[in-house]
């Protein structure tokens, strides 16, 4: 059976990517020939980064990634290209995310004021929700 | 309120009369009865001086009782009608605090949280040494650190999903936009997390520095080192990047 | 050059003297003028101290002055507004027109915004076909500068449509164009409709249905020169006209697909286009060419396709020439997804809709395709994705406005069918779930002969994949005395998968353990049944292949269907067989509105070890088999005339449905059918037992009225081949009401 195949994120076309001469581009000659850049590093903002990634799901199985394609292009304080790196998938590294969130408040629906707050009687201007205690944000009165 | 069903039968009554019938009613937490009394006061004798009183009164009992969208009508129309007057700083920190609590969890439309916080704001730029200032500048960033709530819960969305690209823009608004919020830290460890399974290691590296300069004792640092020495690498602090330097000119 | 205007001495103002006023703080109105006490007088800002105190609402008249070394501030304070009221409205209630009216008791009352209000309140009359609507306002002068407003209304008659015509219309008939537009002529039958008032914007929309209709027929040329509505002297009918110029109809010249992309051969991209030289041309079919073309390139890896058709018209030959340029829009991405509006649904499961993430290239055809899938979860009464330019010129900020609608529904049904006499049933459903797309169904059935408490609950993304999983646990009592002379209990639970093979092949897995109770069972029942009597625990799991090709699932007037299911029992408990059925359905358009169908299922269940059980052999009459009763037809024990049930079904069924002519919005679809099939096979064997592997027919006539209490469906069918023990039934009627 046929898998479904996803493509998240942009990499530039390799003939573009060829035309890319370190030294010489500044940031609008990129841009021009590649387009905007996926991301820009955080910290080092001297940085472009394009990303792509391709998954592939089988019925129930969890999406497999067939290809994670990332091109850096870090410019120089000369506004100039300095230099090209290429990280593919064997870079990446599976990482089991940490799962502890840091804590918001705000007004969590409970179940009975779903049933009763919705059934035909939904005040659509959008203030439908419930009020809470003068203090808290959102709390319960 | 002029459709209201159970809408007292109009009896033209003597101000003081009907006051004091409200306040009593407030007194005794008939919150909803006690606005519907001070609005009579306003009816019947909007020239007197009650009727300013009663007016700001009948915003703070919908208030009490939960009446959100009323409360903020009266206590607009008092600022609209008294704009001189002293209370009027209550009335606009009434409004903000009308959306303060109708703030909904990170998970829905934040609509309430930005109407809040302008409604603050509002308070603090016209009355900056009043007392309702203090709280609402409390009250703001609280919304904002719940903005940034918001930011997190949709860059955690996209993480979870491997679309990081989607994920480092979001955790980059928290780092830029928020840097004041409690979400800052996890914001910084969720970077290392996504740099490091796309590869970047310089940006893991950077991002986990960063944290741990400026949340040295969080649990974050302590996830974000671990993940490093799991992959031998130090989180080094690339001092030149622009970023390092906006966070310690911060701290 | 010319003389500077001389300037008035500026006199100092050192005082400001405010009359007048009753309600308003002298502070208050100090506040909003432009100059303060020791300011110069300065005739400008006076000008504008008076605007601003104008701007304010609050007063009827505002003069200024100097005097001396005073500026005198005389104003007349606007009436306060007591209570208003509304006279003589009948068809709109109050709370109706109170929404409308922007004034409200304690504000301030000025001209403008009565005005302003008559004018909403005669829009609001216009919007419900009330043309004549005559509203003025009364006020009632009271004490300490007070009114009372009052607006009496005189509503007037329904200005309705009389009568619709066409001029310049020589290809298609008045009738068949009074079809395509909204507006419907007034008639003393149509009291659902509200089309039939004159609206001046659904006479617009009309413009554009015709100009769509005609074009959609290769009238390239078609233009509509004008929709006039005339006012009949009496003031009460409107007699609308529409002048059309249809102009010639096309053929098409010449297709083709040129492109600019390297590596994409167009060649492939031909079974696309749906318009091939000498058709007829079809605007609307150049649309949806353009959609295919872009979806397809698009999957082949250009994510920043734009197609544009350039349709060029030769009038002398009336050929259209259609050439589909596919070539690299501006690479633009998707900065944010901006979602609004969701009071209660999650982010996230709007989120997890979208064929496009944050990062990616800015497709319109995959946002179009999100929106589309936003409106299918049917949480929402509007969904609308709009577009705004991003922090950088190719960055595109998707907005998603959401408006939430109520997704619980509390159904009581009411219902009577022959074959199970009257039918009451109680549900509670919610889809969305505490807003997280879950799926949770509590029901009650109570019916002449069956009792069903039953809950359902579904995740449709199980584990953030795309897998909808749940559970089902249920309680069943079927009476089947006058077939099988014996009561079945039945208590279970399932928990059930089902997901994507490929993009168009669902496959779903479910486990069900259930355990059956054959009791109250007559002495004079069959010897096969009595055997039967007791308990039995069923451990089964069964797999589902689904290929639906169908335009609908409700009302499907097109496409096919094709469904294979596989029950092993087995693993544990007591029964013990393996049971295959397949299914299939395929629906043809003879035209709009007649379909013709034929569907057809085959059964086979064979026991592993022992018996096959009662419970799971296969009936087959009733609604199954139209002309039969319930279990009419299949193996039956001759001496207590219980149905037995079989090993193998297969049964079919052929129709044709039609509009019975009346107008469409009474939603009557008439049917003929024919149904066939048997169920024959049985382990038990004795001598009392008939069982006869023929087929057995009905031809027969029926309709269904989708009525504003609930469906009405109603069949009649004569069975025309039978065997002699098969048990029949001419007429079988059932209406449902869920409020």
């Amino acid at each position: 059976c046929q898998p479904v195949v996803r493509t998240h994120g942009f990499m530039p076309a390799t003939d573009e990517i060829a035309q890319l001469r370190p030294g010489e581009q500044t940031r609008e000659d990129v841009r021009a020939i590649l387009g905007a850049p996926s991301t820009t590093g955080t910290f080092e903002t001297d940085t472009w980064y394009y990303i792509q990634r391709r998954t592939s799901t089988i019925a129930f199985y969890s999406a497999d990634v067939t290809e994670q394609d990332v091109l850096g292009l870090r410019f120089g304080d000369d506004g100039r290209l300095a230099d090209i790196v290429r990280f593919g998938l064997d870079d990446g590294r599976t990482i089991s995310y940490v799962d502890r969130v840091t804590p918001t408040s705000g007004n969590e629906l409970t179940v009975l004021e779903q049933f009763v707050g919705n059934i035909g009687r939904f005040n659509s201007e959008g203030s439908a929700n419930r009020p809470g205690n003068p203090s808290g944000m959102g709390g319960r009165r | 309120c002029s459709s209201d069903n159970d809408e007292p039968v109009y009896v033209e009554r003597p101000v003081d009369q009907i006051y004091n019938e409200a306040a009593g009613q407030l007194d005794q937490g008939e919150y909803r009865d006690a606005a519907r009394s001070f609005d009579e006061v306003e009816r019947q004798h909007p020239y007197s001086t009650w009727a300013t009183e009663a007016q700001l009164m009948a915003a703070y009992s919908y208030y009490q009782a939960n009446e959100y969208e009323d409360a903020i009508a009266a206590a607009q129309r008092f600022i609209d009608l008294h704009p001189g007057n002293p209370n009027v700083a209550y009335a606009y920190y009434l409004v903000g605090l009308c959306n303060y609590e109708r703030i909904s969890d990170v998970g829905r439309d934040q609509d309430m949280t930005r109407k809040a916080m302008e409604a603050f704001e509002e308070v603090v730029r016209r009355f900056p040494d009043s007392a309702y200032a203090r709280d609402a500048r409390l009250k703001i960033d609280l919304a904002r650190d719940h903005l940034a709530g918001k930011e997190m819960q949709i860059g955690r969305y996209y993480l979870t999903r491997g679309m990081y690209i989607a994920a480092i823009n979001r955790f980059r608004t928290v780092v830029e936009r928020y840097q004041t919020t409690t979400h800052a830290p996890e914001a910084l460890h969720r970077l290392t997390e996504a740099y490091l399974s796309l590869g970047i290691e310089r940006e893991a590296q950077t991002s986990a520095a960063v944290l741990g300069y400026n949340y040295p004792g969080s649990e974050w640092y302590e996830d974000s080192y671990a993940l490093l020495t799991g992959r031998d690498l130090r989180p080094i602090e690339d001092k030149g990047s622009w970023i390092s330097r906006a966070f310690s000119s911060v701290f | 050059q010319a003389p500077v205007a001389p300037q008035a001495a500026s006199a100092r103002i050192d005082r400001i003297e405010v009359n007048g006023n009753q309600r308003i703080e002298a502070e208050t109105i100090r506040s909003y003028l432009a100059l303060r006490a020791g300011d110069p007088a300065d005739p400008a800002l006076i000008d504008d101290s008076l605007k601003t105190l104008y701007g304010t609402g609050l007063f009827a008249d505002v003069a200024l002055r100097v005097q001396g070394g005073t500026l005198i501030v005389d104003v007349v304070e606007n009436p306060v507004i007591n209570r208003i009221d509304f006279e003589g409205n009948r068809r709109l209630e109050d709370e109706d027109l109170e929404r409308e009216v922007l004034l409200r008791p304690r504000t301030v009352y000025t001209r403008t915004r009565v005005s302003q209000d008559v004018e909403r309140l005669q829009e609001v009359y216009r919007r419900n076909g009330r043309y004549g609507a005559r509203i003025d306002p009364k006020i009632i002068q009271l004490d300490q500068n007070r009114v009372d407003l009052v607006f009496e209304i005189e509503e007037g008659p329904r200005t309705e449509v009389r009568k619709i015509s066409f001029v310049g219309n020589d290809r298609f008939s008045d009738g068949a164009l009074r079809d395509v537009v909204l507006t419907t002529e007034a008639r003393w039958y149509n009291f659902f409709t509200s089309n039939d008032t004159y609206d001046p914007d659904r006479l617009n929309y009309d413009r554009e249905l015709l100009r769509r209709f005609y074009l959609k027929n290769g009238y390239a040329d078609f233009t509509v020169q004008s929709a006039v509505a005339e006012l009949a002297p009496d003031g009460e009918e409107f007699f609308v006209t529409f002048v059309v110029d249809e102009g010639e109809r096309y053929k098409i010249g010449s297709v083709d697909v040129e492109t600019t992309l390297p590596g994409l051969d167009t060649s492939t991209l031909q079974d696309l286009v749906q318009l091939e030289a000498e058709d007829w041309y079809d605007a609307s079919k150049v649309e949806t060419t353009v959609e295919a073309l872009t979806t397809e390139v698009t999957d082949r890896g250009f994510p920043f396709v734009r197609v544009e058709p350039a349709v060029t018209r030769d009038r002398e030959t009336q050929t259209i020439n259609v050439a589909y340029q596919i070539d690299e829009g501006p690479r633009s991405f998707v900065e944010r997804i901006e979602i609004n509006g969701n009071a209660r649904t999650l982010d996230e499961v709007i989120r997890r809709e979208f064929r496009v993430a944050e990062g990616d290239p800015f497709n319109a055809e995959r946002v179009r395709v999100s929106r589309d899938r936003l409106r299918n979860l049917d949480y929402f009464d509007k969904v609308e994705v709009t577009t705004e330019p991003g922090s950088d010129p190719d960055k595109t900020v998707v907005k998603v406005d959401v408006a939430e609608k109520s997704t619980g529904e509390i159904s009581f049904g009411v219902g009577y069918s022959t074959g199970s006499g009257p039918l009451g049933d109680v549900g509670i459903r919610e889809r969305n779930l505490l807003g997280r797309g879950q799926d949770l169904r509590v029901g009650f059935t109570l019916s002449g002969d069956e009792q069903l408490v039953d809950l359902s609950f579904t995740e449709p993304y199980f584990l953030n994949r795309d897998v909808a999983a749940g559970f089902d646990l249920f309680r069943r009592e079927i009476d089947r005395e006058d077939e099988s002379n014996y009561v079945q209990k039945t208590t279970g639970g399932a928990l059930r998968a089902d997901y994507w093979l490929t993009p168009s092949l669902r496959h779903g897995l479910k486990y069900t353990l259930r355990n059956d109770e054959v009791t109250d069972v007559g002495e004079n029942a069959s010897r096969f049944i009595r055997e039967q009597e007791g308990e039995r625990l069923s451990s089964i799991v069964s797999q589902t292949f689904t290929y639906d090709k169908r335009d609908s699932r409700i009302d499907p007037r097109s496409g096919y269907l094709l469904r294979f299911t596989q029950d092993l029992a087995g693993l544990g408990g007591d029964a013990r067989y393996a049971r295959h059925r397949a299914e299939a359905g395929w629906y043809y358009p003879i035209t709009d509105d007649v379909v013709g169908s034929l569907s057809g299922q085959v059964g086979y269940i064979v026991g592993l070890g022992d018996d096959v059980p009662i419970n799971d052999r296969f009936f087959l009459g009733g609604d199954s088999l139209r002309g039969f009763a319930t279990a009419g037809v299949g193996p039956r024990d001759s001496v207590a005339d219980d149905a037995l049930g079989g090993n193998l079904l297969y049964a079919g069924s052929v129709e044709l449905g039609f509009p019975l002519g009346l107008p469409d919005d009474y939603d009557v679809r008439g049917r003929v059918f024919s149904d066939f099939g048997t169920v024959t096979e049985i382990d038990d064997s004795g001598s009392e037992i008939q069982d006869v592997n023929s087929i057995r027919a009905s031809i027969g006539v029926g309709l269904t009225w989708i009525s504003p209490f609930g469906p009405i469906r109603l069949d009649a069918a004569q069975a025309v081949l039978k065997e002699d023990f098969d048990d029949t039934e001419v007429f079988r009627f059932s209406f449902g009401t869920r409020f």
